[in-house]
């Protein structure tokens, strides 16, 4: 049995069997986008309900930068040594991190500024950052790229629609 | 800034990554065919294999923050719709369910085109009764034609496993095409 003509056989069949159901890719694309937003919306709808229930969680590292600071707050209270520090200013420290390498302004708007434009700080790989201190409770927010692009950020918590097919981002601090 | 279509893949995962859906579209256009064809070939069922590829592209937006960029990312939008495929084979129902329904591509000598159409469903067929360990390595050897390399790290097993269970795989498909009546490429 000649192997390299199975073998070939094998890649034509199963080449073959693509090439008659790619009709069925046809919109994939749109498909899965409005998977993405279906299941986005969808746990924005299930966070409200259950929003008086949760505990406000945090998957930045902003969480890992307040609770290093509790720790030495806490730690230096203890020693009775105090611990200087940035202020929080009764709210905490948040960072607001997007990746934007080709962009030439970055700026973030929500409910916690009024929905202005406030500039985020290029770093020079590209990463866009900025720290805002925030007081407990949910904000919605978007980036705005170079004064015209809004865009939601990926890192959020959760996202809710608004017009257009446009989503903004939520953060629970 | 150019257009999706013409911008490398790194350029459009870290826009993806930054929020950017129309960037993800880009990726799915660019990916689809060949995540299609490897749930094609491991599941058989062209609605089955059309609702893994939909459902691979969610996974993998959803969890894009911790794909490495370093990583090829065919290698991990493989591992993932192979792992969907995997699992749902391990449900009965997706095991059993075999559509007879190629297609003869329009255009062509519908003789030949015939042929070819034929040869798809026998391997299709043949493939489905093979287990998963074989089906896997098969598909992604001769339908994507990856190296044994990329195939052990989509598979998550050592390459030597890969070229047993492709040399295995081979020998069991042969049987059952044989019991088919099929010697065509003798």
């Amino acid at each position: 049995m000649n192997e390299e003509k199975f073998e070939e056989y094998l890649r034509e069949g199963l080449k073959q069997g693509v090439e008659s159901h790619l009709q069925r890719l046809e919109g994939l694309e749109e498909r899965v986008l409005d998977a993405l937003a279906e299941r986005a919306l969808r746990r924005g709808r299930w966070t409200k309900v259950l929003e008086p229930l949760l505990i406000p969680v945090r998957r930045r590292p902003a969480l890992a930068l307040v609770t290093t600071a509790a720790v030495f707050l806490i730690i230096g209270l203890f020693l009775g040594m105090g611990l200087g520090g940035p202020s929080l200013g009764g709210g905490k420290g948040v960072w607001f991190v997007v990746a934007y390498p080709e962009a030439q302004s970055v700026t973030i708007a929500g409910d916690f500024n009024g929905w202005t434009d406030t500039p985020l700080k290029r770093g020079k790989d590209g990463i866009w950052t900025i720290r805002l201190d925030l007081k407990p409770g949910r904000y919605e927010y978007a980036f705005k790229i170079d004064g015209k692009k809004w865009v939601p950020d990926p890192r959020a918590d959760e996202y809710v629609k608004t017009y257009g097919n446009q989503y903004n981002s939520v953060i629970y601090v | 800034m150019p257009a999706k279509s013409q911008m490398d893949e790194l350029e459009l995962l870290q826009q993806a990554l930054a929020g950017d859906l129309e960037a993800w579209g880009e990726m799915v256009t660019r990916y689809k065919r060949a995540v299609f064809g490897i749930a094609l070939g491991i599941l058989g069922n062209p609605a089955d294999a059309e609702d893994a590829t939909q459902d691979a592209f969610i996974r993998a937006y959803e969890n894009l923050r911790r794909y490495d960029l370093r990583r090829r990312f065919s290698t991990w939008i493989f591992t993932i719709v192979s792992n969907i495929c995997k699992n749902r084979l391990r449900q009965e129902r997706f095991t059993s369910r075999l559509e007879d329904e190629t297609q003869v591509p329009g255009g062509a000598d519908p003789a030949m085109a015939a042929v070819e159409a034929e040869r798809g469903r026998l391997i299709k067929e043949a493939l489905s009764e093979l287990d998963f360990k074989y089906r896997a390595p098969l598909v992604l050897r001769y339908y994507s034609e990856l190296d044994y390399q990329e195939i052990a790290q989509i598979l998550g097993l050592p390459e030597g496993t890969v070229k047993t269970h492709l040399h295995r795989g081979k020998a069991e498909l042969k049987k059952i095409l044989e019991r088919k009546g099929v010697r065509g490429y003798e």
